[in-house]
């Protein structure tokens, strides 16, 4: 695995365990969800999701919902 | 009129300051006021203001030598002596208190004869040497003497005397020449007062008594710290800068901002044709009100070292020597490589960073120059990598993503918590300011894993330091605020009336919970459970708590959160919107407040403007004319991971040096080699310069116009004292690489920039050069609204409306002690050098810190057999480097602490990569690592060396610029 698909990873997770914590499920992605569309740079997105496509075992259960919420924007966005 | 300097009225700031007069004894703040007359005038004054300061007011000058308006009267010279109707003899004008009704009178013959006696007596110990004498014509006695009239000297010049007093020239920028003291006891004030060292004392009595700085000590040896302000007090020229004495007075003055530390010190250079002769704090300063440090006064020397490259230079690869060439002919070969490069990997493989070092104007055009000619929004700047933490959180809480004080403002503080910062050697000039109000009664709490000097300053009492282990900040302020809501201490009108209720309920059910209580969190954090309810008690119990934070806070995988847990904590007791409260980032670099405005950030345009946001975006597209993205781009770190994956080919590097100011150095040197071009614009072959292929010779800030924000949100002007080394100012070269690659700039002057910010950027509205000449200096938001600046902010609502309190769970860091690294290193700065060094290392300052020590406690010493000056391998799993002991009990056992100003320490070879979780910000302040005795340098030492010297080969043999250097 590449340092930067290492770090992305590292990165999603740590979002989600410092904003989803204590909170519902539900909100808890929104939040991450948010933080990464207002501060992570297209690439970066198009990098967590591609892992998730293809494996997604290291993302934690936010991190993942959060990644599937970040496919459906894309799908949004591209109609 | 009397001309007391007011810096609203003031009008032009280059020249006025000259002429501020001293008043004699410090301004009286209270509403009573007293009239009585003097010499026939009649004036109402401040009830307690001396009669020597009322009669100065008048335009009135009495003749005075140890008293000086920064300082406390003493009353020791008796050449302010006035008559009083009513009262008998001849007080000292400086320590009589003005009353109701007085009749003063400061001129008779009576008088007359008194001043001259005095000063016949001064002189007879005095040598008279004023021809050759440095001060001549800047001398107080000189002045004295001549406006009393001294014409002879009755008792001659062989009796005992002091003319013979050996001179002390240890200090390398001013020296101590006591045969010319008159004993004012103005540098001891000073030093005091001022600067709150107590480095000097006035040792014997009457004729025996003398200046010394303490037993068996020069001024080096001693407790000085070199701040210069007993230099400026001194009426004589027993202390006198070493540059006067060797160049002579100066002949004009501009007044400009130092470019070193977050306070942004306001300086008149004093020059001779295009040399600065010497620094001196201006008086009508905002931020420092006439008193500076030892980096602003008198390390300026770098400016026109030897080492400046004054010529750009190229090359196709970093195994090439440098071609010196032309400006154009640089710019191009830039341009051009840039070009082809997004041509054959896409728009988003090049990117660039901007400086905290430089202007806000050049901050503000590389960040334009990114997104509208390079067209994508890769854009960063250091801010990153120290306070960026404190962008986010403030935002998200207060928001507004700026301290909400003035400096002044800690002079009404009840009780001050200082976390994660060391002021007395970061912030220098706010540290004397601080220790001034701890002096006057001020609570104290520090809340850091060292010892800080700031704790066992003289005559300031610690309530309470809570010496937290490196990593468990929220853990510990979660504890704070818990305290306060456990024992109903928050201020529930301040909450009910300026916070979101909705966000405030989930937040007082989060931070109720038990696990944050002193009790629960003591074996996390390491901070007794009693001191840390009584530190609470403390900050919620005074009217007034103020919070200062530093690096310590923000460097933390946490660094967000913790910010957000402060902001916590200042609204929970309605520390928030007055004097003498606050939330308070100490900013590391004179303009990161500046750089962070100035959309330096990839996501936020200038004015914190999200580039998401059509409405706002969409201002900018049409000034600018061009389409910009409407996603972040790649931070720093973003960048680099990306370089080493091939998709990011070419980096702009404006005044920073990421090579050794950023962590995990392998990592950075895999990714800077990985460039296909990589543009340094920097006064040095910096390190970062070493792995570029076109170097662009930059300016120091004596060479340019422009404006630096300070900490307190403080616009300075920086003026041109000399013209550009290489002939180019940083904002033109910005402007020639965007005309270069097609992107038109046509700026005359920096204020031209500054118009266009203040169109684009709502909180600047109000902001033009000629509002900053008129008042001296303006702090933002500056709008319709809040003509003249804001210096408090939220006074009256946020930004957002209500506060937002943020949940703000502790998780503890990856980076924790194991068995193969059971310590863990933190990292800060000293006094005397300044970041990477690469300014402060080209000067004298060297003498007090020449290389990076690794301090170890005694306990973690003796358990790996280490003595004093030993070298010491220290590894961690990023890497491994070399440092010098030095043992001392302001550690605590199992953290080690070093300093990152020589790149040859190579510290961030030991520091990783974790970063703080919203923005990247790393965590310099915790690597696990172990620690050891060795005998040689480390391999990458060894290689650097290696490196470095190959690439100082690589410069060209005769540089022009090693002679124009030399003005
Ligand atoms: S330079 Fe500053 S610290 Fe040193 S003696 Fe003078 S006032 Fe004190
Ligand atoms: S050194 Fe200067 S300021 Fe200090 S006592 Fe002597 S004359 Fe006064
Ligand atoms: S380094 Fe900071 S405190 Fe020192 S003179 Fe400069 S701005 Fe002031
Ligand atoms: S100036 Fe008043 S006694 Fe010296």
């Amino acid at each position: 695995m590449t340092v930067k698909l290492t770090n992305i990873i590292k990165m999603s997770n740590q979002i989600a365990d410092n904003i989803g914590l204590h909170l519902d499920s539900d909100q808890a992605v929104d939040k991450v969800v948010n933080h990464i569309q207002l501060f992570w740079a297209k690439s970066m997105k198009h990098d967590l999701i591609t892992y998730y496509q293809n494996d997604g075992n290291l993302l934690n259960e936010i991190s993942q919902q959060a990644t599937i919420r970040l496919v459906e924007i894309e799908r949004e966005n591209a109609k | 009129m009397v001309a007391i300097y007011d810096p609203k009225t003031a009008q032009n700031q280059s020249t006025k300051s000259q002429n501020i007069i001293d008043l004699g004894t410090p301004e009286v703040k209270t509403d009573e006021r007293v009239t009585l007359t003097i010499d026939g005038q009649e004036i109402d004054v401040p009830k307690g203001t001396s009669v020597l300061r009322a009669a100065a007011m008048l335009n009135i000058t009495i003749p005075k030598l140890c008293a000086s308006d920064n300082l406390e009267s003493f009353g020791s010279c008796r050449l302010c002596a006035v008559e009083i109707e009513g009262r008998r003899g001849m007080p000292a004008s400086c320590t009589t208190p003005a009353e109701q009704d007085m009749q003063v009178c400061t001129q008779n013959k009576k008088i007359a004869r008194l001043r001259k006696n005095v000063m016949e007596l001064y002189i007879s110990d005095h040598p008279l040497d004023c021809l050759t004498c440095p001060s001549n014509g800047d001398c107080e006695l000189q002045d004295m003497a001549g406006a009393v009239g001294l014409r002879e000297v009755r008792y001659g010049f062989d009796g005992e005397n002091h003319l013979d007093a050996a001179k002390d020239t240890s200090n390398p920028y001013f020296t101590f020449e006591p045969s010319k003291c008159i004993v004012c006891s103005r540098c001891v004030r000073a030093c005091e007062e001022v600067q709150g060292t107590f480095a000097l004392t006035i040792d014997g009595r009457g004729f025996d008594s003398k200046v010394s700085t303490g037993h068996d000590n020069d001024f080096l040896s001693s407790d000085c710290v070199s701040c210069g302000a007993c230099v400026q007090a001194c009426p004589t020229s027993t202390l006198m800068e070493k540059s006067v004495i060797d160049q002579g007075q100066p002949e004009r003055s501009v007044t400009t901002t130092c470019a070193y530390c977050g306070v942004g010190c306001s300086f008149e250079a004093h020059m001779k044709g295009e040399e600065v002769i010497r620094m001196v704090p201006a008086k009508d300063g905002q931020a420092n009100h006439g008193h500076s440090c030892v980096k602003g006064r008198f390390a300026f020397g770098y400016a026109t070292h030897q080492d400046r490259i004054t010529s750009p230079m190229v090359r196709d690869t970093i195994d090439q020597p440098w071609r010196e060439v032309s400006w154009d002919e640089a710019i191009n070969f830039a341009a051009k490589r840039l070009k082809s490069i997004q041509k054959k990997y896409g728009k988003d493989s090049i990117g660039g960073i901007t400086s905290s070092r430089c202007t806000n104007e050049e901050t503000y055009l590389v960040q334009k120059l990114i997104r509208a000619a390079f067209g994508n929004n890769n854009t960063d700047t250091c801010a990153r990598v120290c306070h960026s933490p404190t962008g986010y959180g403030l935002k998200a809480t207060l928001g507004e993503s700026a301290g909400t004080q003035t400096f002044d403002s800690v002079m009404e503080a009840d009780a001050v918590i200082v976390i994660g910062a060391n002021p007395t050697d970061a912030h220098p000039v706010f540290g004397s300011l601080l220790k001034k109000r701890l002096r006057q009664g001020a609570h104290l709490i520090i809340a850091d894993p060292r010892k800080i000097d700031l704790g066992n300053s003289p005559h300031v009492k610690l309530d309470h330091h809570l010496p937290l282990r490196p990593g468990t900040n929220v853990a510990f302020i979660n504890a704070m605020a818990h305290v306060i809501v456990n024992e109903g201490l928050e201020d529930k009108i301040f909450i009910a009336e300026r916070c979101e209720t909705k966000a405030f309920q989930q937040w007082y059910s989060f931070i109720s919970d038990e696990r944050h209580s002193p009790e629960n969190t003591e074996t996390i954090t390491g901070i007794d459970a009693e001191q840390l309810r009584q530190a609470a008690r403390l900050y919620a119990n005074v009217d007034k708590g103020a919070i200062y934070y530093g690096l310590g806070v923000t460097e933390h995988s946490q660094g967000s959160s913790m910010v957000m847990g402060i902001a916590n904590l200042a609204l929970l007791t309605g520390n928030i919107g007055r004097e003498g409260v606050g939330v308070n980032p100490l900013r590391g670099q004179n303009n990161v407040q500046g750089s962070c405005d100035m959309g330096s950030f990839p996501h936020e345009l200038p004015g914190y403007q999200h580039v998401s946001n059509d409405e706002l975006r969409g201002k900018f597209e049409q000034h600018w004319q061009v389409e910009i993205d409407n996603e972040p781009g790649l931070r720093i770190p973003n960048m680099f991971d990306a370089a080493i994956d091939g998709s990011f080919k070419g980096l702009y590097c404006q005044g920073e040096d990421i090579a050794q100011s950023d962590p995990n150095t392998h990592h950075v040197e895999a990714a800077l080699t990985s460039l296909e071009c990589l543009i340094v614009q920097d006064i040095f072959l910096n390190e970062t310069a070493k792995f570029a292929h076109v170097f662009l010779p930059g300016s120091s800030f004596l060479e340019k116009d422009g404006t630096f924000t300070n900490a307190e949100r403080r616009i300075n002007r920086v003026r041109k004292v000399m013209r550009p080394l290489a002939g180019k100012a940083d904002w033109e070269t910005t402007m020639a690489l965007s005309n270069a690659l097609g992107y038109p700039m046509n700026y005359q002057h920096p204020s031209e920039i500054m118009d266009e910010i203040a169109e684009l950027t709502p909180t600047f509205s109000g902001v033009n050069y000629q509002k900053l000449d008129d008042l001296g200096s303006i702090q933002w938001p500056c709008t319709e609204r809040n003509p003249i600046g804001t210096p408090t902010m939220h006074m009256d609502s946020f930004p957002i409306g209500k506060a937002i309190f943020a949940l703000t769970e502790y998780v503890a860091t990856d980076e924790r002690a194991s068995r193969k690294f059971p310590l863990l290193l933190t990292t800060g700065r000293i006094l005397s050098q300044y970041n990477v060094g690469a300014q402060t290392r080209r000067t004298d300052n060297q003498m007090w810190h020449d290389k990076d020590w690794l301090e170890i406690h005694p306990h973690d010493a003796q358990e790996r057999g280490i003595q004093d000056g030993d070298d010491l391998g220290i590894s961690s799993r990023a890497g491994d480097t070399v440092l010098t002991a030095k043992i001392t009990e302001r550690m605590q056992p199992g953290v080690v602490y070093t300093t990152f100003h020589h790149p040859e320490s190579g510290a961030n070879v030991v520091t990783t990569d974790n970063s703080d979780w919203a923005t990247n910000c790393p965590e310099y302040k915790v690597t696990a690592v172990q620690v050891e005795k060795v005998s040689s340098p480390s391999n990458w030492q060894l290689r650097n060396k290696e490196f470095s010297k190959k690439q100082t080969k690589f410069l060209p043999k005769n540089r022009p610029g090693k002679d124009r250097v030399k003005l």
